[in-house]
């Protein structure tokens, strides 16, 4: 459960939610604007802490970790995809994408290739000395995958990753998070888009805070 | 990491060009004053230490009381130096300086005229670290001996060798240059540029004066002695036994003529700030001292408000910056750490900038406060080492309140894109605000203030006319016999309106002397300042007279025994209204000494300044002398119109009357101003200094407004939407500063009001301190803020409301 307080108010953002989201899955979370899809992907990224209930990562229990203890499972396991990019204005493609590895102490000389890696990888290695705004929608996006994957993350959580992208944009990206999930990493994306969540392996409805479906497809 | 913060800060910086220029700006102008009053702090408490053995020197002051009317001064007799060492093991040698005031220098027919020149003992070079370009330590052994200092060598014989060149002192006797010091320091408390031999005054005199140690000798306290411990000694031990001193030396002619004697032995380093003696060399003001401190610490907040105003403000704009550091990765600390290098390096750029910027004013700094300061790695490293640590500190302190602020951002509340970070802590940012504009509310009133104090002191009313007065020194004996002659002369130019001669200066320090004055059917003693003066003095300075009569030339015995006393002296000897006819005699006589004018009192004139106006005025009395040597100075009364060609005829007359000597004057007026050079240089600092804290206040406010107007475009375009005018919006705007100044101006009065009343308390005549200063000074800041912020808020109002709906 999670909920949150204002000086006046205690809104429960999200009630008895269980779920169990297994190594390589791709599931997208979908349901109206305010139903805490956010607030579950914030607890699934380990970014909040669940009012209450217990939360396991890599069959570790997580719910009672401090703030530092979290960081440092995140920093090693979780990439991060967001609808508005989330890039640092003050730093290039190349060196928002070589930042978590900044954190993760790596050494320059893999870092640098790392990242030019990741950079042909995801298209946009003519960008690496550009700033943020000088880039497209799309471009900004597969930056910004980029940099969720240079961690070789187990898991990605996207939240509306194609929600400020025009169709052909969101297309290619959507096509980046399925080879992703092809390749084994564990995908979990908010979505209101149908399109985008048929992608994904599970579709998990949320309402008011809870699960009101459950839907395993068959991937194609 | 470090690179990649670096990075980050430099990007910040440049593309915030704006905030960074205030921010950058305000800590720069903030370190640039610290920097300064460090140096000028720091000269003031290096006074006297250039002096290698300062921890030694001692300075014999006398303490004496006279029917219970106590005096401190700073001077000495002549023999106590010559005896204590005799006595004391503890003492290793003195000196004595007796001054000599102005003379005249001849060179190779060119003529100087010089202040700032003492006999001294040879022991000089012995006890104070004046060095020697040329010649050695024995340089004034020798009667007529000079030695010069720098400066002055320079002006005489250039490039010329001036060891044995000859120098004619006053037309009267010649002296053989024997060596060259370096000028003294600026902080000295004393500064002569002339040191004659003492042995030169022992040749002059028949009696012997200089070395005597005859019982009366011990009771003139004319000049002034410095004595040398031993190393190892302290000067308790000769505290201790001084009383068996006194019992041999001074007890005795002390009880015959009523004085009471202690010794004062003041350590010389701590004469400028410590010494509250008369007669002493101007000295300096602990409380100036603590009032530029002030000032530093204030100015150095100010601007340390305004980089934590700004970035907290700015900090929704560093948030997605913050979140996406901490999704990724970053710890707390790390965040903390990028904003303190952020804040530290904005610091530190601000240091060099103020560093470079110090040097360059430094010049125009040192004219104003009439120093030789210096900034230099290798003369002041402990000045540097003190600004970086100032800096630090300031980036620190300054830095702390963003960082952790920005550090504490929840990622998941910032990174969703739709929920912003709000600017800060808005009451936090108020109170940064108040803080600030007190502190500039205390500068301006502080300065209005010391404007106000200064401009009574220069304005008031002296008691005397000191205008269109100029004054000469007559150092020729031949002109001062004329005298009466040369007035004569003079006044056929109906421009000179009158001339009249004295002994003391008006306006200035008077002299003191043991007199008796009778009451009831007693004469009793009282050191009673004196003047001598001529016929005309009175009328001259336009004196009033209460009771009795002025002094009358065809009365002959006006000359040899009236006298008229101040109202001052009349109140003291309780004389009331029958002052006239009252018993007074100058000068006492014991055994030898018969130097006496007795007489009775003929009138008794209204008090006047006739010393500083730092002084309340004392009992005073004056009086003809036959003796025209009693009189050196000449004042000339002048009409208005025509001044330089009056005074032309003046020095053309003069020639004629003392040929050798030429003719300097100076307005009497300018004089007197001159005596109000610290107060003076406390206000132009002060103004400056008010100035620059405003500036910085200001620029913060502007930097604040600019960024509480963009912030609140959104909500601006929806009023503007509903039908809110430009003015509406103007004053919405404003209202909230102009809120804060006038609890910031609340807040300061009480403040200015007590510190300026602690400064105040030094002056005898000051202004009392109306509520109509702190009006002004809140209608000052409210122009100031209304000003800084109505620009910025007219800019928003004035914006198309459609855009601002717009965005986003």
């Amino acid at each position: 459960m999670k909920k949150f307080r204002t000086d006046e108010v205690e809104t429960t953002a999200l009630n008895n939610v269980n779920m169990e989201i297994n190594e390589g899955e791709f599931v997208a979370i979908m349901g109206p604007s305010g139903c805490g899809k956010s607030t579950l992907l914030n607890i699934l990224g380990l970014l909040d802490n669940p009012t209450s209930g217990e939360l396991y990562f890599n069959k570790t229990q997580v719910d009672g970790y401090s703030e530092r203890q979290r960081t440092n499972l995140r920093k090693e396991n979780i990439g991060f995809v967001f609808q508005s990019f989330n890039l640092i204005e003050e730093l290039t493609i190349y060196e928002n994408i070589e930042l978590p590895l900044l954190y993760m102490k790596v050494s320059s000389s893999e870092r640098k290739k790392r990242v030019n890696e990741v950079l042909e990888r995801m298209k946009i290695a003519h960008r690496a000395k550009h700033f943020p705004q000088q880039l497209s929608g799309g471009q900004q996006q597969r930056a910004a995958i980029a940099r969720a994957v240079i961690t070789n993350p187990k898991l990605i959580l996207a939240d509306e990753p194609t929600g400020n992208l025009d169709s052909a944009n969101g297309e290619e990206v959507m096509n980046l998070l399925t080879q992703l999930n092809e390749t084994g990493t564990t995908i979990v994306m908010v979505t209101h888009s149908p399109s985008d969540a048929d992608r994904s392996h599970r579709i998990i409805q949320l309402f008011d805070g809870h699960i009101v479906t459950e839907n395993m497809r068959q991937k194609l | 990491m470090f690179k990649n913060f670096l990075i980050t800060i430099i990007r910040n910086i440049s593309r915030n060009k704006f905030y960074s220029a205030i921010n950058m700006a305000g800590l720069s102008i903030g370190l640039v004053c610290t920097i300064l009053i460090t140096l000028f702090i720091r000269d003031e408490f290096a006074y006297d230490k250039y002096n290698l053995k300062h921890e030694r020197i001692y300075r014999i002051g006398s303490n004496f009381t006279l029917n219970g009317n106590r005096d401190k001064v700073a001077t000495s007799s002549l023999p106590i130096g010559i005896t204590l060492k005799k006595e004391f093991t503890e003492i290793e040698d003195y000196v004595r300086f007796i001054n000599t005031g102005k003379l005249q220098l001849k060179y190779n027919n060119k003529e100087y005229n010089e202040e700032r020149a003492a006999y001294v003992d040879s022991s000089l070079f012995n006890i104070f670290s004046y060095k020697l370009i040329k010649g050695n330590e024995k340089a004034l052994s020798k009667p007529f001996s000079v030695v010069l200092n720098e400066t002055l060598s320079n002006k005489y014989f250039g490039d010329e060798n001036p060891i044995g060149k000859q120098i004619l002192v006053d037309d009267t006797h010649e002296y053989t240059v024997r060596g060259v010091i370096e000028d003294i320091p600026s902080n000295s408390h004393f500064k002569f540029n002339i040191l004659y031999s003492m042995s030169t005054l022992v040749e002059l005199s028949d009696d012997g004066y200089i070395n005597s140690t005859e019982p009366g000798a011990f009771w003139n306290f004319s000049n002034y002695t410095f004595i040398l411990l031993k190393e190892g000694s302290h000067i308790s031990s000769v505290e201790k036994s001084f009383p068996q001193y006194y019992e041999k030396y001074m007890k005795d002619f002390g009880d015959q003529i009523g004085i009471d004697f202690k010794i004062v032995f003041q350590k010389l380093t701590d004469i400028h700030f410590k010494s509250d003696l008369n007669w002493d060399a101007p000295t300096g003001n602990i409380k100036y001292i603590y009032i530029l401190f002030a000032i530093a610490v204030f100015i150095l907040t100010i601007a340390g408000i305004n980089y934590m105003n700004m970035a907290t403000a700015r900090s929704s704009k560093r948030a997605r910056e913050v979140g996406m550091r901490k999704v990724v990765g970053a710890q707390k600390e790390s965040i903390i750490r990028l904003f303190l290098l952020e804040s530290l390096s904005l610091t530190f750029a601000a240091l060099l900038i103020a560093i470079i910027t110090v040097e360059l004013i430094l010049p125009f700094f040192n004219l104003i406060v009439n120093k030789d300061l210096i900034l230099s790695i290798t003369q002041t490293p402990d000045v540097f080492l003190f600004i970086i640590a100032v800096a630090l500190l300031l980036g620190i302190i300054s830095g702390s309140y963003p960082a952790f602020y920005l550090s504490a951002f929840q990622p998941a509340s910032i990174l969703k894109g739709s929920r912003r970070a709000r600017g800060g802590n808005k009451l936090l940012r108020q109170i940064l605000v108040v803080c600030q504009f007190t502190v500039s509310a205390i500068m301006i009133s502080g300065t209005i203030i010391v404007i106000s104090q200064l401009f009574f002191l220069k304005n008031k009313d002296m008691g005397f006319d000191k205008e269109n007065i100029i004054v000469a020194h007559v150092r020729d004996s031949a002109l001062r016999a004329n005298m009466e002659e040369f007035k004569l002369e003079l006044k056929k130019n109906p421009r000179i309106e009158a001339v009249a001669t004295a002994n003391s200066l008006i306006g200035f320090t008077g002299s003191k002397t043991v007199h008796l004055y009778e009451s009831e059917d007693t004469m009793l003693e009282y050191a009673l300042n004196y003047n001598v003066i001529d016929f005309d003095y009175i009328d001259l300075m336009k004196l009033k007279l209460m009771q009795g009569r002025k002094f009358d030339r065809s009365i002959i015995t006006d000359s040899t025994t009236a006298f008229i006393v101040n109202q001052s002296a009349s109140q003291k000897f309780n004389w009331g209204a029958d002052a006239i006819g009252k018993k007074l005699q100058f000068g006492i006589s014991i055994g030898e000494h018969k130097d006496v004018r007795a007489g009775k009192v003929i009138g008794v004139i209204s008090d006047f300044h006739y010393q500083t106006l730092s002084m309340a005025i004392e009992p005073l009395s004056i009086f003809i002398s036959e003796n025209p040597e009693d009189r050196h100075l000449v004042h000339f009364k002048i009409k208005n119109h025509k001044q330089s060609e009056t005074i032309n005829y003046i020095q053309e007359l003069w020639k004629k009357f003392s040929p050798n000597y030429s003719f300097n004057y100076y307005f009497l007026d300018e004089k007197i101003n001159t005596r109000f050079k610290t107060e003076e240089r406390l206000t132009v600092m002060f103004i400056i200094f008010s100035i620059v804290s405003i500036l910085i206040a200001s620029m913060g406010l502007f930097g604040l407004s600019s960024f509480m107007a963009e912030q609140r475009t959104k909500e601006l375009g929806v009023r503007k939407v509903l039908g809110a005018t430009t003015n509406n919006i103007v004053y919405l705007l404003t209202k909230e500063f102009l809120k804060l100044i006038i609890i910031a101006n609340l807040i300061a009065i009480p403040i200015a009001y007590w510190s300026l009343s602690i400064w105040l308390q030094d002056f005898p005549y000051r202004i009392i301190i109306h509520s109509w200063i702190f009006v002004l000074t809140l209608i000052i800041s409210l122009i100031i803020g209304l000003f800084t912020v109505s620009w910025q808020s007219y800019k928003a109002a004035e914006a198309n409301p459609a855009l601002a709906i717009k965005y986003e």
